[in-house]
């Protein structure tokens, strides 16, 4: 391979992606959207944890149950009588959940069986779900109250309907909680550099077969290597980009974040954010080199947009999967690419600093394979297949 | 020089070349003329090396292409069918960028760069980006790409395509001076006219085969037709694959 036919190829694909604005735009929308995003999500939550404290329930024949209302209002819920409960869930927006107790009420309260109580309410309003589950909670406290009164009055300890007494014991720090919470920034990390690299990748592989440019660059005398290694290496500094603007971007944003209202004092410090950065960039050349060996086999522009769109899921399954599944951390989780990425960007959320080695045993398997993956695509480039178009 | 010796290739169930042996020399402009389908795409491959004969030799100068591809390429300057531009380069960045793939860098590359403007009168187009060219300033480009190098050998596929009469005789006038300058020039087209008035010498490829070759003169001889396009057509002895 010749270095300078590997440069003139670097040079000419940086121009040429410079100017295209869709790749340009690919990355500056990422590392704006993700952000903003997260921000949007987590002002909502953060509003809806400290949601109005009183809530008013249109309610129909409560009165008939001596001491409800009295009990809810502990629980900052007020009973308001209506003679419609529907109609004034219905119609008022502000009211999105009713209680509406049955008729015979008293009587079966005196006669020991349960009284029917409907919660009135749209299940496809999300407000009125936590309203309901607020209220389904406070009704169950009364319950209880109810029943340890009765069974007292029949001379029977309450402790013998309580068989389980549950109590929680939390054990994480506080950095620990805030890596679960920022555990979704994962995923945007680890798909940076893929955003990054994708629409370069297209342009300068599936694009330039398309617009039948390959067949001239390939009559030169250059070896496929030599071209394949040139555009590489420009995909590789776009996704490099991409991945240190987006974790720059969530560092910006981050501290801003109401996590105070969520319980969060923890946020990470500017060193935790430069180590993300390193893993979410060190994902660059094998983003590159993956999508350009799936991209080789397209012949248009549709055709690539298509396979690389779904280059995407790789990382997104992977951080998902080692999310929801947890396993015990072992030596392959610590070498395979994105599985080691997803485990180092973990362990820097909970100040856990993963060593030196950590790091070279995650990052060079994942760089090694790029190598790899950059001489599948050459030879790609080496068949008689490749002049084929649509 | 360009030589083709019995050079065969086969695309699944389709022979694309069978047994083509032809001979372009140096100082002379060889036509080659088939219709759509007659093997002309995999006998340029070939010349390339993009494309690998099943068996025969293909020879550019003194190198086997199959041997020595990289050293055949140097020597041709090919100008592709649809010119095969960036649109988002100018000029004078794709001349660099190929320039610099045949080795060309600093000073020597910037000289060469000047002197093949000069040549093709491509001067103003330089600095201009390809996006908003005509045919034919396209066509300057991709010619300027062809000839950077210098190369003994240039073959061009189908350049007149689209062009308007001014672009094309300004390119015919581009195609005698090199010949005369001793380089071997290989020229396909369909514009009959335009072969009769370039062509040294004329190939006629039909069902991946050479059918007939000679002087214009001696092809319409051959055929016992007074117009070219009337000999090409009884020496192919099909009207298929003429409509585009």
């Amino acid at each position: 391979m010749n270095r300078h036919q590997t440069l003139a190829v670097a040079i000419k694909e940086a121009l040429d992606a410079m100017r295209d604005r869709r790749s340009l735009l690919a990355v500056a929308g990422y590392v704006l959207m993700g952000p903003a995003l997260i921000w949007l999500s987590f002002t909502a939550l953060a509003e809806r944890e400290s949601m109005p404290s009183t809530l008013t329930v249109p309610s129909l024949g409560a009165e008939a149950l001596p001491g409800l209302a009295a009990a809810l209002k502990e629980h900052d819920i007020v009973l308001e009588a209506v003679s419609d409960v529907r109609a004034t869930v219905e119609d008022d927006p502000e009211r999105a959940l009713g209680l509406q107790v049955v008729d015979t009420a008293a009587e079966d309260l005196a006669a020991g069986t349960p009284v029917r109580v409907s919660l009135v309410l749209d299940e496809s309003d999300t407000a009125a779900l936590g309203a309901k589950r607020r209220l389904q909670q406070a009704l169950a406290v009364w319950a209880q109250e109810l029943t340890t009164l009765r069974v007292i009055a029949r001379g029977v300890a309450p402790s013998v309907v309580q068989p389980l007494d549950i109590q929680t014991v939390d054990l994480s720090t506080s950095a620990e909680r805030a890596a679960l919470l920022l555990g979704g920034f994962q995923v945007f990390l680890l798909i940076a550099a893929f955003v990054g690299t994708m629409n370069v990748v297209i342009d300068m592989v599936a694009g330039e077969r398309e617009r039948h440019s390959l067949e001239i660059l390939l009559a030169q005398p250059v070896s496929p290597l030599a071209v394949i290694t040139g555009k590489w290496l420009v995909a590789t500094a776009f996704g490099l980009l991409c991945g240190v603007l987006t974790v720059a971007a969530l560092a910006a944003i981050i501290p801003r974040l109401p996590l105070g209202e969520l319980g969060l004092a923890h946020v990470p410090g500017l060193g935790g954010f430069g180590l993300m950065a390193v893993v979410a960039a060190a994902l660059a050349p094998f983003a590159a080199s993956f999508q350009m060996v799936a991209a080789s086999f397209a012949r248009t522009f549709k055709e690539a947009q298509t396979y690389l769109s779904f280059s995407f899921m790789v990382p997104m399954f992977v951080a998902m999967g080692v999310q929801l599944l947890q396993p015990e951390p072992q030596l392959w989780m610590q070498v395979t690419p994105l599985v080691a990425h997803q485990q180092l960007l973990d362990q820097i959320l909970r100040e856990q600093w993963p060593s030196l080695s950590s790091y070279l045993l995650g990052l060079t398997p994942t760089v090694l394979l790029s190598v790899l993956l950059v001489g599948v695509a050459a030879w790609l480039h080496g068949r008689e297949q490749i002049l084929k178009t649509a | 020089m360009i030589r083709f010796d019995q050079v065969s290739k086969t695309f699944g169930q389709v022979q694309a070349c069978r047994a083509v042996s032809l001979h372009a020399p140096d100082g002379q402009i060889t036509g080659v003329l088939g219709p759509n389908g007659a093997g002309k795409t995999t006998a340029l491959r070939c010349m390339l090396g993009l494309v690998q004969p099943d068996s025969g030799q293909v020879q550019v100068d003194e190198f086997d292409v199959a041997r020595n591809a990289q050293a055949a390429r140097s020597r041709l300057g090919v100008l592709p069918d649809q010119f095969q531009l960036y649109v988002r380069l100018t000029a004078r960045e794709h001349l660099a960028y190929f320039g610099r793939l045949h080795g060309l860098r600093g000073a020597e590359l910037d000289a060469a760069i000047e002197a093949v403007a000069d040549r093709i009168g491509m001067r103003e187009l330089l600095d201009r980006r390809v996006q908003g060219f005509s045919q034919g300033e396209r066509m300057k480009v991709a010619l300027g790409r062809a000839m950077l190098h210098n190369p003994r050998n240039l073959v061009l596929d189908e350049p007149t395509r689209g062009l308007d009469v001014m672009a094309a005789r300004a390119l015919r006038e581009v195609l005698l001076r090199e010949r005369d300058a001793g380089r071997c020039i290989v020229f396909s087209s369909h514009v009959m006219a335009e072969v009769a008035a370039l062509c040294d010498r004329v190939i006629i490829l039909a069902g991946g085969r050479v059918t007939a070759e000679g002087t214009p003169a001696e092809l319409c001889a051959q055929a016992g037709e007074p117009e070219l396009e009337d000999a090409f057509v009884a020496l192919i002895g099909t009207t298929q694959g003429l409509a585009a």
